[in-house]
């Protein structure tokens, strides 16, 4: 049976499109199929390095797989580089022995127009260039920087970015910098990170749609800074974290989902802040919120006339839940789902519920 | 509420495909030539090149890729539709690349690149393409040696 050859006729920019659908050992592999695809695989958009690429490097080979990195990032510089991302597993082979240029990379990347980095990195210090905070070409921006605390210069500015995410990192006041100066920024995401040494966490950002504040909750005493968000355009909101000092949030007319979980409302002081933060959300359509109930019994709460799916995690129900009449009848009236987690304690009788009608009930 | 409008295309074989607007104009080609044709039902000459076969293909494929509005649906239906072999998406590829439609070519290189990621070794990927090894025995060895770290 002869197969035609079909492939070799597309043309070679569809072929390097192709390749970069596949980890870098596959496509670096199709370099020895045929003349016409030796060099095919130095054009693509796409260089990840992820576990699997850094399988079956040893002492031996480390040299030529560094070369091969160089080549490949650096030349041809003249073909645009869509994206480079870089798993942890690198980090692993990055000791005093083999020193691999981590931060020459990411210039050369840089050099190349890239549009999105994603770094998972550990150790991070001096890794990371400067040029990388004033890159015009970037679009996408994920670093996940294992306990890595971060100091931005006075020049940062990410004009493109759109999506800036980090993970498992600690931020002072510098990080105001940079966000001020991502004009067109849709989607910040902290997760797993802190702040330290601020009395003010400030989002001023009129293009944000997606804002994630996933905040360690190790504290155990009250928190020093405020939060404030002025982000009227915002569609999805996430926030975990211990009260905060206080919180001001602009009007969010288009705020479609958020996620809100707040530790340590025990006092009715930190219940009365925390309602300013549930006071600012107070268009969204779908609100799941984890939160201590007591709120709901201390807390005069602002009506809620778009919610129409409420989810609630809380500490116990005792059965006699008057909260939640008031609840679903006062301040959210065009509620359409209801779900409610909570352990019971045994013993607990339950009193009868008027729910309205046209609400679907789940338990 | 704009009725939407119906679009008549005619393929190399002098077929006569139905298609809304909205899908037609999916292809950069024939929305460049739509606006600067403008009319209801319009025979694009240059379409003469492309075989009727691979504009239903087209039609299908768009109409289908409508309908489908879960994502999960989607990916299952695109799944199957190009669970074709080389000949059929070298098909799909011209078509697309011809009307310039940037889903249906997305399509058809990732499909191309998971056969490319289903072979074992280079020897398979030759055999499975149809292609010739051209390389001197001495290019092939410089190749293996840049290689090393890739054992290929």
């Amino acid at each position: 049976m002869c197969v035609e050859d079909r492939i070799s006729s597309f043309p070679d920019p569809i072929l390097c499109h192709i390749l970069s659908f596949l980890p870098i050992k596959e496509a670096v592999r199709t370099s020895i199929i045929s003349t016409k695809w030796r060099y095919l695989f130095a054009s693509i958009s796409t260089i990840k390095f992820e576990g699997y690429s850094m399988s079956g490097l040893t002492d031996r080979n480390m040299d030529s797989f560094k070369n091969f990195v160089y080549r490949l990032l650096k030349s041809p510089d003249q073909v645009r580089l869509d994206c480079f991302r870089l798993s942890h597993e690198i980090c692993s082979w990055n000791d005093g022995d083999h020193d691999f240029d981590i931060s020459g990379w990411i210039c050369a990347a840089l050099c190349r127009g890239v549009k999105e980095i994603e770094l998972q990195l550990s150790y991070l210090d001096d890794i990371l260039p400067a040029v990388l905070f004033t890159c015009r070409s970037l679009v996408t921006l994920k670093l996940d920087a294992v306990g890595h605390k971060f100091k931005f210069p006075s020049d940062v500015c990410l004009g493109n970015l759109k999506t800036l995410h980090f993970r498992d990192s600690f931020f002072g006041d510098s990080i105001h910098r940079l966000i001020s100066n991502c004009h067109v920024l849709e989607d910040l995401a902290f997760i797993e990170c802190d702040f330290y040494n601020i009395s003010k966490i400030n989002i001023q950002i009129p293009s944000l749609k997606r804002l994630i504040l996933d905040f360690d909750l190790g504290e155990s005493g009250g928190l020093d800074y405020v939060v404030v968000i002025n982000a009227p355009n915002l569609v999805y909101f996430q926030y975990t974290d211990v009260v905060a000092k206080g919180y001001t949030l602009s009007t969010m007319k288009s705020l479609e989902k958020a996620h809100i979980t707040i530790c340590g409302c025990d006092t009715i002081d930190s219940q009365t802040i925390a309602t300013h933060l549930i006071q600012g959300i107070c268009n969204v359509r779908s609100l799941h919120l984890t939160i201590n109930e007591e709120i709901f019994r201390t807390s005069r709460l602002p009506i809620f006339h778009n919610l129409i799916e409420f989810k609630f995690l809380g500490r116990g129900f005792s059965g006699r839940e008057i909260w939640l009449m008031e609840f679903l009848h006062r301040v959210a009236p065009n509620l359409e789902t209801l779900t409610l987690n909570f352990s019971v304690a045994a013993g607990t009788q339950w009193k009868a519920l008027e729910v309205p009608s046209c609400l679907s009930f789940h338990l | 509420m704009l009725l939407s409008k119906n679009s008549a295309l005619e393929s190399k074989d002098n077929e006569i495909f139905e298609v809304e607007e909205s899908i037609a104009i999916q292809s950069e080609l024939i929305k460049t030539m739509t606006t600067m044709v403008n009319s209801k039902a319009y025979v694009n000459e240059r379409n003469q090149m492309v075989p009727e076969a691979r504009c239903r293909k087209q039609a299908n494929y768009h109409v289908e890729q409508n309908n489908k509005i879960v994502d999960e649906e989607l990916s299952d239906w695109e799944s199957k539709f190009f669970e074709v072999d080389m000949d059929d998406l070298h098909e799909l590829f011209m078509a697309a690349n011809y009307l310039e439609i940037e889903s249906l070519l997305n399509g058809v290189t990732k499909r191309v690149g998971d056969f490319i990621k289903a072979c074992k070794n280079v020897e398979v990927i030759r055999q499975t393409f149809g292609i010739n090894n051209d390389f001197a025995a001495q290019q092939e060895e410089e190749i293996r040696k840049l290689n090393s770290w890739n054992h290929i």
